[in-house]
């Protein structure tokens, strides 16, 4: 039972190898936490939530939308241009999966 | 889960900071006022469909015109359905047992001096699932004020049919729509207003 155990905690570990690393970086993961929690938002709304730059929160984003965690949706509200922001379902899924990982993780780092 | 605990605090940052605008007392406070005024007269039903129709929309736009320039737009999940229905259940079955006990149940005496009271129990539903999703203790002083409220309302049992209801409406419409246009003036003051952003700049 003991080795069986140990043998999970090795699995959980050994799966930090697989993390996904587009969302293991701290900019990213702040960014993604905060649109997992919310519907959709747009550019302004993310740069006071995270107080990145607009510089540093543009280059994110496109990175984000190219690995199809989030979709970027032009269009406008009246005559007003507006930017929409949200995670994709395989955003969402895969963010799940990340936290599932460090969490299995860090609690067998810890005893 | 602590990582759901922490999810949990950005969605009520979020939330928090949509609210700082004050509409959400702006809107609660014209609404009452509306049918504080009409209670008791043939426009009550066309307050209601007003309110039903066009409250919404009201919202939105004042948002879209004031908030959303100031803090970015943000659409914040849809929660708390569930909560709502379980809390007017319980606050009518309450009632309902209540008047079932003191055996009052064909006073049509007893229901009109004790709406003001019920009004109170249902309004702070809003309130709660507020104080649920940010987190601010405003909404628990907004919760505490209207039951007060109702129930002063209720003991002081005021002549005319439903007068007590009515009354309670308008003060606390006033008292919502006051501090939510504090909250709104401090909160142009503090947010200066942007342009819309484009999240491709280079």
């Amino acid at each position: 039972m003991q080795m069986n155990n140990k043998e999970k905690q090795v699995k959980h570990i050994s799966a930090l190898g697989q993390i996904n690393k587009l969302i293991h970086e701290p900019a990213r993961l702040l960014l993604l936490s905060h649109l997992y929690v919310i519907e959709e938002a747009d550019f302004l709304f993310l740069e006071r939530q995270t107080g990145m730059t607009r510089g540093n929160l543009s280059t994110h984003l496109s990175k984000l939308e190219n690995g199809k965690l989030i979709e970027i949706e032009k269009g406008f509200v009246g005559k007003i241009p507006r930017t929409v922001i949200r995670m994709t379902a395989g955003g969402r899924k895969a963010f799940s999966r990340y936290l599932q990982q460090m969490k299995g993780a860090i609690d067998n780092l810890i005893e | 889960m602590k990582t759901r605990f922490v999810l949990k605090d950005f969605e009520r940052e979020s939330f928090r900071y949509i609210e700082q605008d004050g509409l959400l007392e702006v809107t609660g406070g014209l609404v009452l006022i509306l049918l504080g005024l009409t209670f008791d007269s043939a426009f009550y039903i066309f307050a209601v469909v007003a309110v039903v129709l066009l409250s919404n929309k009201l919202w939105a736009l004042v948002r879209e015109r004031y908030t959303f320039p100031r803090t970015g737009y943000v659409k914040l999940a849809e929660t708390g359905n569930k909560v709502l229905f379980i809390y007017f259940t319980c606050i009518a079955a309450a009632f309902a047992i209540l008047i079932y006990l003191t055996g009052e149940l064909n006073d049509a005496y007893y229901y009109r001096r004790w709406s003001p009271a019920l009004a109170s129990s249902l309004l702070p539903g809003a309130f709660i699932l507020s104080y649920a999703k940010s987190g601010s203790n405003r909404y628990l002083f907004y919760t505490v004020l209207s039951l007060l409220l109702g129930i002063y309302f209720s003991v002081l049992n005021l002549t005319g049919i439903y007068k007590g209801i009515a009354h309670y409406m308008m003060i606390m419409g006033v008292f919502l729509l006051f501090t939510g246009l504090l909250i709104f003036t401090r909160f142009i003051r503090k947010y200066a207003r942007r342009a819309g952003e484009d999240a491709n700049e280079q």
